[in-house]
């Protein structure tokens, strides 16, 4: 009796433990900028933001050319994602594949988003971006220098956006 | 036209009060009784007059000074560093012992060891003190301009704000003649440096001597960057860096 307790508990805790680490399907009912995205899966509606890249804000240059890559790639399907915590937002952050393949890599290897390397550190995403600048792809179209990260855009005031943020005509 | 924001915060004029909004937040104030003309001409008020005029001769001498070192102010400054820098001068004002009342100036004062003291270790970024900031000794020569700061290691001897991964140092050496409204700035050279365990040796020196002839007051800067693709970005518009006259001669 005491075995077969032992063993339904086991087996509850595994269930629970795999489930936290398993990716969920999601439909993506619409695309916020590139690196945000509401999803909905068979219980709810839900924000999502993908945890390892920042992508341009909306007002800033390639930021809508960035929303547009991500819509016409993501836009209306199924994608995979998984991840439960939330940033100061509300937004669940995420890893999302679609067909097998992660949605942050291709994003940032087309060049239409930064590794986010302040709360991130892999090397794959790194050389990506890397990769992306080298072949003046997405928002490196005129090089690294005249495009400033979305991190620092957003607390910059209007003279070191025109600074560092000017970019170029896509 | 008051408007009315939230419960109790009204923004505009209402009879004789005026509600506004400050960086302090929501203040009201009630218009003045008295008017300009007869502040202006009524010998009960000859007292004030003289306040307002030396207040304006401070108010100018503190002008001449932000303008002289404009370039490194730029990145290293607060938002109230006008009425900071008026204040400073009010006070060095008082220091001129030989004018009439009214007639005190900065010009004049400048000249008394107190007022120099007044000046010195005055901060540009009140939010960000060079003293909180740079915990290295550093030595100047008051003939040459050059400042130097022997063994620099930035990860220990800078205080710096998360993201940063570079600093620069720089320094600047401005000679102002306060009374005849004149003022000169030499730059030093800049050093930047990666914020790690490397030991620097920092010599700062000016392009050449400032030509003025008047009070010479010693600059130094220091400013945070995060290097993202090669590129230096600065942090947050400049709210940690530093800025500090560290001498006056």
């Amino acid at each position: 009796m005491k075995a077969n307790k032992l063993t339904i508990s086991t087996v509850f805790l595994l269930l629970a433990t795999t489930s936290l680490f398993a990716q969920s399907a999601a439909k993506v009912l619409r695309v916020k900028d590139g690196d945000t995205y509401v999803l909905q899966d068979i219980v709810k509606t839900f924000t999502v933001r993908l945890l390892k890249i920042d992508a341009p804000e909306q007002k800033q240059k390639s930021g809508v050319e960035s929303y547009r890559f991500v819509t016409g790639l993501i836009g209306g399907r199924m994608v995979e994602y998984s991840g439960t915590s939330k940033d100061r937002y509300g937004r669940t952050l995420v890893s999302i594949n679609i067909n097998g393949l992660r949605l942050d890599s291709l994003i940032i290897r087309s060049g239409w988003a930064w590794h986010y390397v302040n709360y991130d550190n892999e090397t794959m995403l790194d050389n990506a971006m890397q990769e992306a600048i080298g072949d003046s792809l997405g928002l490196w179209s005129c090089g690294s220098s005249s495009v400033c990260p979305p991190w620092l855009y957003r607390g910059y005031n209007a003279k070191n956006k025109i600074r560092y943020c000017k970019g170029c005509s896509l | 036209m008051a408007r009315l924001k939230g419960i109790l915060k009204i923004h505009g004029t209402l009879d004789d009060l005026t509600f506004y909004k400050t960086q302090d937040g929501h203040l009201v104030k009630t218009k003045s009784s008295i008017s300009k003309q007869r502040i202006m001409t009524d010998p009960n008020f000859q007292r004030t007059r003289e306040n307002g005029s030396e207040f304006g001769s401070a108010a100018s001498a503190g002008k001449l000074l932000r303008a002289a070192i404009r370039a490194l102010l730029l990145t290293t400054s607060d938002n109230r560093i006008t009425s900071r820098v008026t204040k400073v001068m009010t006070i060095v004002k008082n220091y001129d012992a030989t004018s009439a009342r009214g007639l005190r100036n900065v010009g004049v004062a400048i000249s008394q060891a107190g007022a120099k003291a007044e000046l010195k270790d005055f901060d540009f970024n009140i939010d960000s003190p060079l003293s909180s900031t740079l915990f290295k000794p550093f030595a100047i020569n008051a003939t040459t301009g050059v400042i130097t700061i022997a063994g620099l290691v930035p990860s220990t001897d800078i205080s710096f704000p998360i993201g940063a991964t570079h600093v620069t140092v720089r320094g600047g050496w401005v000679k102002i003649d306060f009374a005849g409204n004149k003022a000169e700035i030499q730059l030093t050279n800049a050093t930047n440096m990666a914020i790690s365990n490397t030991a620097t040796s920092v010599t700062l020196t000016p392009i050449a001597v400032p030509a003025v002839v008047g009070t010479g007051l010693f600059l130094l800067a220091v400013e945070f960057f995060q290097l993202v693709n090669a590129v230096q970005y600065t942090l947050k518009n400049g709210a940690y860096n530093s800025l500090s006259i560290v001498q006056v001669v």
